[in-house]
């Protein structure tokens, strides 16, 4: 699958939808890719239902996002993990740190 | 413009000229030969100014970070060694740009003449020959002679000689730059190593005799960011602990040696597994920077009854084997030092007559031959496959010995719990 960062709009929220692998050759991408988008939204979403794979970096570089979202009050959301993100944020308990949601309404 | 990179007819007039096969032959044997190229390329400068008939020569090296041409050695009345110029200006810079030999029989009359080591030394510079000295990474540097002796002009011959023996010069320079950066290398190596060692000085000694608790480590490259720690409180029961920082790089290995720490002192009052993660999480967020985060597992052993609990803070999930079949536990905690009130639920089993099997993400990502990843199903059938060993030091020497058939992409863990 080709990797890649989209950018959309749904309201108040910026949409990042990833797809490919996240593995530690292109986690700084999304890290770059997500910090980079938060200064300009009042809430910034991660797409992952196109994330086939997603190692300990590319979490790394979710949780980055999440802090420095949650240092501005800014809502930040997971959203419609593919079922392998899942098991990994499921399986190391992220699913207690980030808010999961299968769609924005 | 009185600068030529082209041929022109070489003067017949000339005497005394040394034969410049045996010239260049010496040369690069004494350059190939050195130990000490600051030395040779001295006295193979002085041979240049005799054989070109020259008042002075000189190499300039690139300094690729500042962007200059450095002066390393220099043959003539006036001594330019470390002399900078930028790499970018005057005949030497337009030499060392455009890779191709300069003669300049008139520097007055050309534009890119700027003087500036006539400025610095008092010379006056009248006419220049220039060369660059060319490896298959380019321009590193320049070799240059300048006023020819009795106002003769510089020739094909010298252009010839000059650039065969740039060659020889740019090699021995190279040689010697890579021999630097190979003693940098091996400096780093050794503080590596010696990072290595403290690391692995931080882990527990194994135990000789019944010790309950056996572990195996790996790191995937010198230093870690997996640990682990086991230690006897004073009612008899034993404290473990293990941890698995995000990342493989020096911040990891940090970040390692700093939570190892914390849930040691931690650990030593003998708190609740529980209260034990909860106290070492808010010191760690406290002070981490954002994105780093430590998957942890606490726990307390009371050998004499088997009684185990401990707390998961999103390390995989924990296997308690017995005869009857394998029990799995899921961590229940999110790693430490993401959010600082957090709280760390406890699980308990006996292990009379059982093992507990803890370990990092090391061992689920393993990848077998085929490139497929073991995952938990894989570990756990590689742990299995080996528990009917009895004793617990042969059962781990197999495991790791299966291990060691995987190709282990991470730092790697594991640790063993026996029960009474």
């Amino acid at each position: 699958m080709e990797r890649g960062i989209a950018e959309s709009r749904q309201g108040d929220w910026l949409v990042l939808s990833v797809s490919g692998e996240v593995d530690l050759s292109w986690s700084q991408t999304l890290r770059t890719a997500v910090l980079k988008a938060l200064p300009g939204t009042p809430a910034l979403a991660v797409r992952l239902d196109q994330v086939a794979y997603i190692d300990s970096s590319g979490i790394a570089a979710l949780v980055e996002g999440f802090q420095q979202a949650r240092s501005r009050n800014q809502p930040f959301v997971l959203l419609a993990p593919s079922p392998s993100v899942r098991a990994v944020l499921e399986l190391a308990r992220l699913d207690r740190v980030f808010q999961i949601r299968e769609q924005l309404d | 413009m009185n600068s030529v990179a082209c041929p022109r007819p070489a003067e017949s007039a000339r005497t005394a000229r040394p034969d410049p096969l045996a010239l260049i032959a010496e040369l690069s044997q004494s350059l190939a030969l050195s130990l000490n190229l600051e030395a040779t390329l001295k006295l193979a400068i002085s041979r240049i100014v005799g054989a070109l008939d020259v008042e002075a020569a000189s190499v300039f090296m690139a300094d690729e970070e500042s962007g200059v041409l450095r002066c390393l050695a220099a043959f003539g009345p006036v001594d330019i060694v470390g002399l900078e110029l930028p790499a970018n200006q005057g005949i030497v810079g337009r030499t060392f740009q455009s890779r191709s030999c300069q003669m300049v029989d008139n520097t007055a009359e050309d534009p890119d003449f700027t003087g500036a080591i006539d400025k610095v030394t008092g010379f006056r510079t009248r006419s220049m020959i220039s060369t660059p000295l060319l490896t298959a990474q380019g321009a590193i540097g320049v070799l240059q002679a300048v006023n020819k002796r009795d106002l003769q002009r510089f020739d094909l011959e010298d252009r010839n000689l000059l650039r065969a023996l740039a060659s020889p010069l740019a090699l021995a320079a190279a040689n010697a730059s890579l021999a630097a950066s190979l003693v940098e290398q091996s400096r780093i190596k050794r503080e590596l190593e010696l990072a290595r060692r403290m690391q692995r000085n931080l882990l527990p000694r194994r135990r000789r005799g019944d010790f309950p608790i056996l572990a195996l480590h790996r790191p995937a490259r010198e230093i870690s960011g997996d640990f682990y720690e086991y230690f006897e409180l004073a009612d008899g029961r034993i404290a473990f602990a293990m941890g698995d920082v995000a990342g493989k790089g020096l911040d990891a290995a940090f970040l390692m040696v700093r939570c190892a720490s914390l849930l040691r002192w931690t650990g030593k009052e003998g708190q609740r597994p529980s209260e034990w993660l909860a106290r070492v999480n808010r010191e760690l967020c406290d002070g981490v920077q954002h994105g780093s985060f430590v998957c942890a597992l606490a726990g307390i052993h009371d050998p004499r009854t088997g009684e185990t609990c401990w707390a998961n803070a999103g390390l995989p999930s924990v296997l308690r084997m017995d005869a009857d079949g394998v029990q799995r536990f899921r961590a229940e905690g999110p790693p430490l030092g993401i959010l600082p009130e957090m709280d760390f639920p406890e699980q308990h089993t006996c292990l009379a007559g059982a093992s507990l099997y803890l370990f990092s993400d090391g061992v689920t990502d393993a990848r077998r031959p085929d490139g497929s990843m073991l995952g938990m199903e894989g570990a756990e059938a590689l742990l299995q496959a080996g528990h009917e060993i009895r004793r617990p030091q042969s059962r781990l020497r197999v495991i790791a010995s299966r291990l060691r058939q995987l190709e282990l992409g991470d730092d790697t863990t594991l640790m063993l719990i026996e029960g009474p």
